[in-house]
C-alpha cells in the first residue's frame, strides 16, 4: 500500500475484476429472502475492487444504499450521479438492515466461510509478470533467511509482487501460485517488491504471467484458499492490496 | 493532530539524525538512501530531498517510474539515482536520457539498455548473484555478461559504473560466503578489463554490523527510517530514531455486546493495519497502554478500555512511534505480529493523511 498515484506502475501487476460476476453474485443474494433495507457494503474501496466501478455496476439492482468508509469515498460515489445513495456507517441501522459485503465479490468472511457453496464466485484475478528466470541446483537457499531450499535442480521465476503490494511475507509457508496450467510453491520469503516461484521444469520466460488467485474454474488458487493459508479471510486480502496493482474491469 | 481522524507524522529531524549517524559509521563508504515504496511510506520527495540536503549523493529508487518521478521532483545530477527492478518490456530510453543508473543482471537487459541510448552512454551496475537467488547473474553467466558489457562500453553505449549484489542475511557464515563470491566476481570483472567499479553489497543490517560488507557504497533503507530488525537491539540502543508516528482520534466510545467498554478508531485492515494485531499489541491513550481488541474491521479498529472512564471521542490514540507518548515502537509491532516493521509501514494506505514535521 504505497506510492503516490502519479507513479505509473511498471512492471505490471494486475487485478482484473469481473463486474458481471459481482452483478450475478448480487442477483443471487437478492433472490434470497431478507428483511428491512438491503445495503451493499462497499467499504475499504469495495474490499479493494473499486467502490466507484462497483457502485456503477450495481446501480440498477434495486439496492437501498451503498455503504462506504468515509466522506471522500462518499463524494466519489455521489459524483457518479447514481440512483442509489451512498451512506456512512453513522447512518446505518444495524437491526433493520441486511448488509451484503465480501460475499458480493465471492469472498469469505467471518459470517460466510464458503461462498462457492452458495454459488458465489470470486470476481478478482490477481496476476503479475515474471521479470527474470534462473536455473539453480538442488539444495540451494532462496531469498532472505534461506527458509526455502530447492528440493531438486529447478527453475526459479522472479515475479513482481511483494509485501508492499499486500502479499504477506509469510506467503511462502504453503502459498502456491498458478503458472502455465498448474500451481507451484512460492520459494522463500516474499520480499518487499518481488517473490520467487519454483516452477520446476516448466518452460518460463521473462514477460510470462503468474496468477496468485482467481476463479478456480480456471485452475487458479481461489482467494478463499489463498487467504486461508495465511490465516486470513479473502476480504482481508483483497482490501489490503496495494496501489501499484493496476485494476481493470471486464 | 488537527481536524483529521487519523494521520501519519514523519519527523525529518529523526531522518537527518539517522543519516548523519549511519554516514559516520560506514565511512569511508558512501551512502545510498533507498526510497522505494514511497520512501517506505514516509513520502518519496520529502525523504529524497532531505537526504540530498544532508549530503547523500546516491538515491535508490527501485524502478524507472520512481526514478523519473525523483528527477522531475528536483533530485538532479550530480545526485545519482539507481533503479534495479527492470521490466523486460520497459522502454529504458527516458531513464538513460535522465541519467538514471540501471541495475543489470542479464545480457538481454544489457542489450535493451545499449539499444536505448541516444547521446549519453547508459550508466549500468552489473549484478552478480552471490546466493540470494533472486536476480543477478550466476557465477557461470557472469563472464559472458561482463564481456558483453565491456564490448558495449568500448563502443561508448554503456558505462560500467558499478558491480553489486544483494545478500540473504541468513547467518554470518552464509553472508561471509556471499562476500567472498562477490570479491571473486569483482576480481573476474577487473580481469576482463572493468576499471575501478563502485562496489556495493550491503543493505542496512550488514552495513551497520560488518566493516567487511561495506565496500564503496551501502544501500540503506530500513535504518534510515529508524527501523531495526526484529528480536534484536532497539532503535534507541543502536543510536537510531524512528521517524514515523501513526495516530488516530477516538471516533466512538461504547459498551461492547459483552458489556466491556471499548473505543474505536478509523483505521482498519483496508488501511494496512495487520489482522494479526488485535490481542497482540497495546496502543497508547493519555500515555497509558490499552489493548487493540477484536474485531479488526475493514475500516475500524477497537481498543479495550477496561476501567478507564476518562477516554472520550476526539482523544488521540498513538498506535506506534518512538515511544515518547507511551506507545510501542514499530519494532515491537513487528515482533508482536510476526513480521518486520518494514511490512507494517509499506502496507499503510496512501489515503491516510501524512504530516511532515
Amino acid at each position: 500500500m504505497s506510492g503516490p498515484h502519479e507513479l505509473h506502475p511498471a512492471p505490471p501487476r494486475r487485478a482484473v475484476i469481473s463486474l458481471e460476476t459481482v452483478r450475478s453474485n448480487t442477483r443471487l443474494l437478492l433472490d434470497q429472502p431478507s428483511s428491512g433495507r438491503v445495503v451493499a457494503d462497499l467499504r475499504g474501496d469495495a474490499y479493494g475492487h473499486g467502490a466507484a466501478a462497483v457502485a456503477t455496476a450495481l446501480d440498477d439492482l434495486q439496492l437501498d444504499a451503498f455503504l462506504v468508509s468515509n466522506e471522500t469515498d462518499a463524494q466519489a460515489v455521489d459524483a457518479l450521479a447514481l440512483s442509489t445513495p451512498s451512506i456512512l456507517r453513522s447512518r446505518l441501522v444495524p437491526d433493520s438492515t441486511t448488509l451484503l459485503g465480501p460475499q458480493l465479490f465471492g469472498l469469505d468472511s467471518a459470517e460466510l466461510r464458503d461462498p462457492r457453496a452458495r454459488g458465489l464466485l470470486p470476481a478478482l484475478t490477481l496476476s503479475a509478470r515474471v521479470l527474470s528466470v534462473k536455473t539453480v541446483g538442488a539444495g540451494e537457499g532462496v531469498s532472505y533467511g534461506y527458509v526455502y531450499r530447492t528440493p531438486r535442480a529447478t527453475t526459479l521465476a522472479m515475479v513482481c509482487l511483494g509485501y508492499s503490494d499486500g502479499i504477506d511475507r509469510h506467503a511462502c509457508d504453503g502459498g502456491r501460485a498458478w503458472f502455465a496450467g498448474s500451481t507451484h510453491p512460492i520459494a522463500g520469503r516474499v520480499a518487499m517488491d518481488v517473490f520467487m516461484l519454483d516452477v520446476d521444469d516448466s518452460p518460463v520466460s521473462p514477460g510470462d504471467e503468474v496468477v496468485l488467485f482467481g476463479d478456480e474454474q480456471h485452475g487458479y488458487p481461489s482467494p478463499v484458499a489463498w487467504a486461508g493459508a495465511l490465516g486470513k479471510t479473502g476480504a482481508e486480502v483483497t482490501a489490503s492490496l496495494g496501489d501499484r496493482i493496476v485494476r481493470s474491469y471486464r | 493532530m488537527t481536524d483529521v481522524t487519523r494521520e501519519i507524522v514523519v519527523d525529518l529531524d529523526a531522518l537527518r539524525h539517522n543519516i548523519d549517524m549511519l554516514s559516520a559509521r560506514v565511512a569511508p563508504a558512501e551512502v545510498m538512501v533507498v526510497v522505494k515504496n514511497d520512501a517506505y511510506g514516509h513520502g518519496l520527495l520529502d525523504v529524497a530531498t532531505t537526504s540530498v540536503q544532508a549530503g547523500v549523493t546516491w538515491i535508490g529508487a527501485l524502478d524507472v517510474p520512481t526514478a523519473l518521478t525523483l528527477r522531475r521532483g528536483g533530485i538532479t545530477p550530480p545526485t545519482r539515482i539507481f533503479a534495479w527492478l527492470i521490466d523486460p518490456e520497459e522502454d529504458l530510453a527516458p531513464a538513460i536520457a535522465a541519467g538514471i543508473d540501471l541495475g543489470i543482471s542479464t545480457v538481454p537487459q544489457l542489450e535493451t539498455a545499449a539499444a536505448s541510448t541516444d547521446a549519453a552512454a547508459a550508466r549500468i551496475h552489473l549484478k552478480i548473484d552471490t546466493g540470494l537467488h533472486r536476480n543477478g547473474a550466476t557465477a557461470e553467466d557472469w563472464p559472458r555478461l561482463v564481456e558483453r558489457a565491456r564490448e558495449l562500453e568500448q563502443r561508448g553505449v554503456v558505462e560500467i559504473v558499478a558491480i553489486w549484489t544483494h545478500i540473504a542475511e541468513a547467518s554470518d557464515d552464509e553472508d561471509t560466503q556471499s562476500i567472498r563470491r562477490f570479491e571473486a566476481a569483482v576480481d573476474a570483472a577487473r580481469g576482463l578489463g572493468v576499471r575501478a567499479p563502485v562496489r556495493h553489497l550491503a543493505a542496512s543490517a550488514a552495513a551497520y554490523a560488518r566493516s567487511d560488507a561495506r565496500f564503496d557504497l551501502v544501500r540503506l533503507g530500513a535504518f534510515v527510517y529508524g527501523l531495526p530488525p526484529g528480536d534484536g537491539p532497539s532503535a534507541e540502543d543502536m543510536g537510531l530514531r524512528q521517524a514515523m508516528t501513526l495516530r488516530a482520534r477516538v471516533t466512538t466510545v461504547e459498551s461492547a455486546p459483552d458489556g466491556r467498554r471499548r473505543a474505536s478508531i478509523d483505521l482498519g485492515y483496508a488501511d494496512g493495519i495487520s489482522t494479526f494485531a488485535p490481542g497482540r499489541i497495546d496502543v497508547a491513550i493519555h500515555g497509558r497502554r490499552r489493548p487493540l481488541i477484536s474485531p479488526l474491521e475493514v475500516d475500524r479498529a477497537w481498543i479495550g478500555l477496561d476501567g478507564d472512564t476518562d477516554v472520550s471521542v476526539g482523544d488521540v490514540v498513538t498506535l506506534w512511534g518512538d515511544g515518547s507518548a507511551g506507545e510501542p515502537t514499530l519494532q515491537q509491532w513487528g515482533d508482536a505480529t510476526s513480521t518486520m516493521s518494514e511490512e507494517l509501514v509499506v502496507r499503510l494506505s496512501p489515503s491516510i493523511p501524512r504530516r511532515i514535521v
